[in-house]
């Protein structure tokens, strides 16, 4: 064990040498692995970020699939809403709302109702742009994109307010306008959209 | 008085030095906590500063004191260690952790996934990354001609580990910010000592393929790459579940001793078993002479 190991008898090769053929395959071979390796991790981050589960408000007849560990929020003016609890500062969110809405009604009706509401109840609301048909999983729909600035109410836990952008997508059924929302912060938006084509392709109503 | 060479006891060698410093790391972060604790030891600014940079700096040190200073003075030092140090800690900042930190972001994802998840991911990601770094560090270095005996491969496997870990730790302070030192003594300690092991179950790979009597597989460095990316990622998850020393209504609690304790066990148990397969092949070796040649 701490005895002297075996001397080697003869110089050996490999210092400075070419590689042979089979030590290049042991080189690549290892170097495959690695990548392959590596590969099945972004394939296996893909598959835990996009991971969802099946969510149903009966009540409303909506059903849509939502990203594990988000939040179910049914306690406002909207059929649900899902959160994000480790987005910080702000916690990005998907939601569903359903207005009453009469039959010859439009895209634009309805996001200007969203919009009156909000302008009172969120600071610096303000409408970035409203396309009256854009591509969305499930066909042309009305969009609006919008931003606000979300504060903490708490004032003791001391947070700086952030700038939030959302966007709210108007299908309809009816005689009602169904709005899948997505908001979240500035700095998470693009990296999380995929998360609204998921929901909104979902969506079931 | 200066020994002559001749009269120098032989140099133990890193089957001896690896298990020495496994220990006198851990007893030096218990010390350091318990120390901290017992004093209320509150240190800032530029001063906990300076005490976090020591910390990282320590373990280098216990490596000279353990390994490389024997070595020297027996004439028996590995060449080209500190310089293999040197440039781990460089490819560590430059490549290892921006990609596992930017491009792969696993803090972001990874953290709160199922067990087998955290297991998969962090050895597909973490280990077989940072284990491949540390292979071509030595492969297109050192291998095979700067390794006289088993040892020397296993001392090379630690050595690039020593610059990942020196780098790890040394980004948690930047990163982080300094640390009190009591965290900061676990933390350094246990960076460390997970990374020797694994450093040393890849070097014990190398030194099977440099003294085999036969060509080993082509395969053989990607199973030594799987196989120390695979203790990398159970080592991980393992860690974070073990450390959870209670649960409550209002949260869990940790037990950051529990993993010093964790990395100390994984230390001295891949010495040991190292160490036992390094005896069964010199008997081997002994036993049947011949020339060993590295095909």
């Amino acid at each position: 064990m701490n005895r002297p190991s075996q001397p080697i008898p003869t110089p050996v090769p490999g210092g400075g040498r070419a590689y042979t053929t089979r030590e290049r395959w042991t080189n690549w071979i290892a170097l495959g692995a690695t990548l392959l390796a590596l590969f099945g991790g972004i394939l296996l981050r893909d598959s835990v970020i996009s991971e969802s589960q099946f969510y149903e408000d009966p009540a409303a007849g909506i059903s849509a699939m939502r990203p594990v560990g988000w939040l179910v929020d049914r306690g406002g003016d909207y059929v649900f809403r899902l959160r994000d609890p480790e987005a910080r500062p702000f916690k990005t969110t998907l939601q569903v709302t359903v207005l009453t809405v009469g039959p010859d009604a439009e895209g634009r009706n309805a996001l200007d109702m969203l919009t009156l509401r909000r302008a009172a109840r969120l600071s610096g609301y303000r409408v970035l742009n409203v396309h009256d048909s854009v591509n969305t999983p499930r066909g042309p729909a009305p969009q609006m994109r919008y931003a606000f600035v979300a504060s903490e109410p708490d004032p003791f836990l001391e947070t700086l307010p952030a700038a939030v952008i959302g966007v709210d997508v108007v299908f309809f059924k009816s005689n009602q306008a169904i709005i899948a929302t997505y908001q979240a912060g500035v700095d998470r938006f693009d990296a999380e959209y995929f998360r609204f084509e998921q929901f909104v392709a979902s969506l079931r109503f | 008085m200066a020994l002559h060479r001749e009269e120098m006891p032989i140099q133990p060698g890193i089957w001896r030095a690896g298990p020495v410093m496994t220990l006198a790391l851990a007893g030096l972060a218990l010390a350091g906590l318990l120390v901290t604790g017992l004093v209320g030891l509150q240190l800032d600014g530029l001063v906990l500063n300076l005490a976090d940079l020591a910390l990282v700096v320590v373990p280098l040190g216990l490596w000279w004191l353990a390994y490389y200073r024997p070595a020297q003075r027996t004439g028996k030092a590995v060449r080209y260690m500190p310089v293999l140090i040197l440039a781990s800690a460089v490819i560590t900042n430059g490549l290892a952790l921006p990609i596992i930190e930017r491009i792969y972001r696993v803090d972001a994802w990874l953290v709160n996934a199922p067990g087998n998840t955290r297991i998969a991911g962090y050895t597909l990601i973490v280990g077989f990354l940072e284990a491949y770094l540390k292979f071509a560090l030595i492969r297109y270095t050192v291998f095979p001609h700067a390794m006289r005996e088993r040892g020397d491969a296993v001392a090379y496997g630690v050595a690039v580990s020593l610059g990942f870990a020196a780098v790890q730790s040394l980004r948690f302070f930047l990163d982080g910010g300094a640390a009190p030192l009591g965290p900061a003594v676990l933390r350094v300690a246990e960076t460390y000592l997970s990374q020797i092991a694994f450093g040393a179950v890849l070097g014990y790979f190398f030194a099977s393929a440099r003294f085999a009597r036969r060509a080993v597989p082509v395969w053989w460095f990607a199973l030594a790459l799987a196989v120390t990316a695979l203790l990398n990622g159970l080592y991980t998850v393992f860690r974070a579940g073990i450390i959870v020393s209670g649960f409550g209504i209002s949260g869990t609690a940790n037990s950051p001793i529990l993993g010093l304790a964790v990395a100390t066990v994984l230390a001295l148990g891949v010495f040991f078993v190292l160490t036992f397969l390094n005896g069964q092949a010199e008997a081997r070796d002994a036993a049947t002479p011949g020339m060993v040649i590295y095909r």
